[in-house]
């Protein structure tokens, strides 16, 4: 079938779709879709691409102010956090010449070279230690830190260490998640501090996250000491603390489940774990999008264990222990009551 | 949502704290959905975004913007992405291998028409050029008239009307066939 129209023609056909005609051109157009079923079917196909693309834009609603958040607490503006009225000078770079750009290079070659030779190496001779940044993107990954504590950051955290780390103390910045294993030193005590809250430790391991705000520390091993502002409360092995910003209050209760672990271990270890909760453990862990249709959710409780199992085949587990469907749409999965 | 194109230079150079935060709230949702339709993933997408934004801020007194600053966010987020895309192709292909030997299991059967189209049109807007493509994404998705996206990236409108044209036209050209036939597929056999 031969379309005979011109450019003109599917300009005028395009702005109909999109509703930008005039009523002599929508008239126009609507003569010419009727005068032939090939114009019709031209005209179909148009709308039909136009509708499907749809499809193509992100599943959930965007929240820019949340955005904005994370992007001032990545650390990659020197803004500081919370405090959107102070002003930030913008610096007038100089001419850069060649040799200023290479000795550049070269100095950061060898700043490179140094702060992987500190964060590698078990042992320090040397108590002072450059200022330290360790930053994930979109893999976890685990490091050592020069006094031997090892630190596994889940996705898109990081953690800062200041200049003169290790002289007197150990004090390491964190934003994000992250699971400390810290060799205790009684003199040097390791400090984690994320936002206004301050985790002491005593030779432990403990798991902190901080999301929107709120603040969740988790011991596995020892115990540690849990400060913001002027409260404090102290945690042992199997403990969960929970800080509030703004409300100024932590709650202590038992650890309950060990889902928090999966980033490091691979393992997802349910016990009586609502399904919402879960979901959102599967939604980082696998960069999908598994939405719950319904309500009701929060009564569901799982208590299972996948050991490095596929996205696909704890959703069949999921989906056959609740009675739910799993429907696919994209890269959203969408599950409901069936 | 609005920056008033005459001073966009002058906020640029002023660019203090507050006003990062405005621009980068007023343009966040339709830079990332346009970092998402080519990446694919939320992450990268966001990532993309603040990546465009640290290279405003740092060279902020350095970048000239001569046509509209929306259609130079627009731009850099575009070849921000696909230098990402590029960079990322290798080694993705590996990752794939890797993940195939781990899970051999292959995707639920029922999406597979779904996820097909999807690509499809996906392929069909890597073909358009980056005006059409900005132009595109600013009426698809932000669902804007044509004449605020003329206004917003400095153009006629007459430009605006030939680009969306020349967009369907041409991820017409790329889908024919195969787009009456996926969706005929996918209406007689909806997903469960």
């Amino acid at each position: 079938m031969k379309l005979i129209f011109n450019q003109y023609t599917n300009i005028l056909l395009v702005k109909y779709l999109l509703g930008e005609t005039t009523p002599e051109e929508s008239e126009e157009v609507r003569r010419w879709i009727a005068a032939d079923p090939g114009h019709k079917s031209y005209a179909d196909d148009l709308q039909k691409i136009w509708k499907e693309s749809r499809r193509l834009a992100p599943p959930e609603p965007v929240d820019a102010f949340a955005a904005w958040q994370r992007f001032e607490q990545s650390g990659k503006i020197p803004v500081t956090a919370g405090n959107g009225t102070k002003q930030v000078r913008i610096e007038k770079l100089k001419k850069i010449y060649p040799w200023r750009a290479v000795a550049a290079a070269v100095l950061l070659l060898a700043a490179g070279i140094c702060s992987w030779w500190t964060l590698t190496r078990k042992e320090t001779g040397k108590e002072e230690v450059a200022a330290l940044s360790i930053k994930s993107q979109s893999t976890v990954r685990t490091d050592i830190l020069p006094d031997g504590s090892r630190v596994t950051l889940n996705k898109f955290s990081s953690l800062v260490l200041p200049g003169k780390w290790g002289r007197a103390s150990r004090v390491a910045r964190l934003t994000g998640e992250a699971f400390f294993q810290v060799v205790h030193e009684p003199s040097r005590p390791f400090t984690v501090e994320i936002g206004s809250v301050i985790i002491r430790d005593a030779g432990t391991s403990f798991n902190v996250r901080s999301v929107n705000g709120t603040t969740v520390v988790i011991v596995e091993d020892g115990a540690i000491v849990v400060t913001d502002s002027a409260l404090s409360v102290k945690a042992a092995a199997g403990e969960k603390v929970v800080i509030t910003a703004g409300h100024g209050g932590i709650t202590k209760t038992t650890a309950g489940d060990k889902l928090y672990q999966y980033y490091r271990t691979k393992k997802f270890v349910c016990h009586k774990t609502p399904l919402p909760e879960f979901v959102a453990a599967l939604n980082e862990a696998y960069g999908v999008r598994v939405v719950l249709h319904g309500d009701a959710f929060r009564n569901l409780l799982l208590t299972t264990t996948f050991d490095n199992d596929d996205l696909n085949s704890i959703l069949s587990v999921v989906t056959r222990t609740f009675g739910l469907v799993a429907e696919r749409k994209g890269n959203l999965i969408i599950l409901k009551q069936s | 949502m609005e920056v008033t194109q005459q001073n966009s230079n002058q906020q640029l150079n002023n660019a203090g704290a507050k006003e990062l935060e405005q621009l980068f709230t007023t343009h966040f949702a339709g830079l990332y959905t346009y970092a998402y339709t080519i990446l694919k993933d939320s992450h990268l997408a966001e990532e993309m975004v603040q990546e465009v934004f640290v290279k405003l801020y740092e060279r902020a007194q350095h970048i000239r913007i001569t046509t509209s600053l929306e259609s130079y966010l627009y731009r850099s987020v575009y070849n921000e992405s696909l230098n990402h895309q590029k960079h990322q192709k290798a080694k993705a292909n590996y990752r794939k291998f890797i993940l195939h030997r781990q899970n051999p299991a292959a995707p639920l059967p029922d999406a597979s028409n779904y996820l097909e189209l999807e690509a499809k049109l996906q392929l069909a807007l890597e073909e358009l050029p980056e005006q059409c493509r900005t132009i595109f994404q600013l009426s698809r998705f932000e669902e804007l008239k044509y004449r605020e996206i003329a206004e917003r990236l400095g153009l006629s409108i007459k430009t605006v009307e030939n680009q969306l044209s020349k967009a369907l036209r041409i991820m017409r050209k790329r889908l024919k066939g195969f787009i009456v036939v996926g969706i005929l597929l996918l209406m007689n056999h909806p997903t469960p």
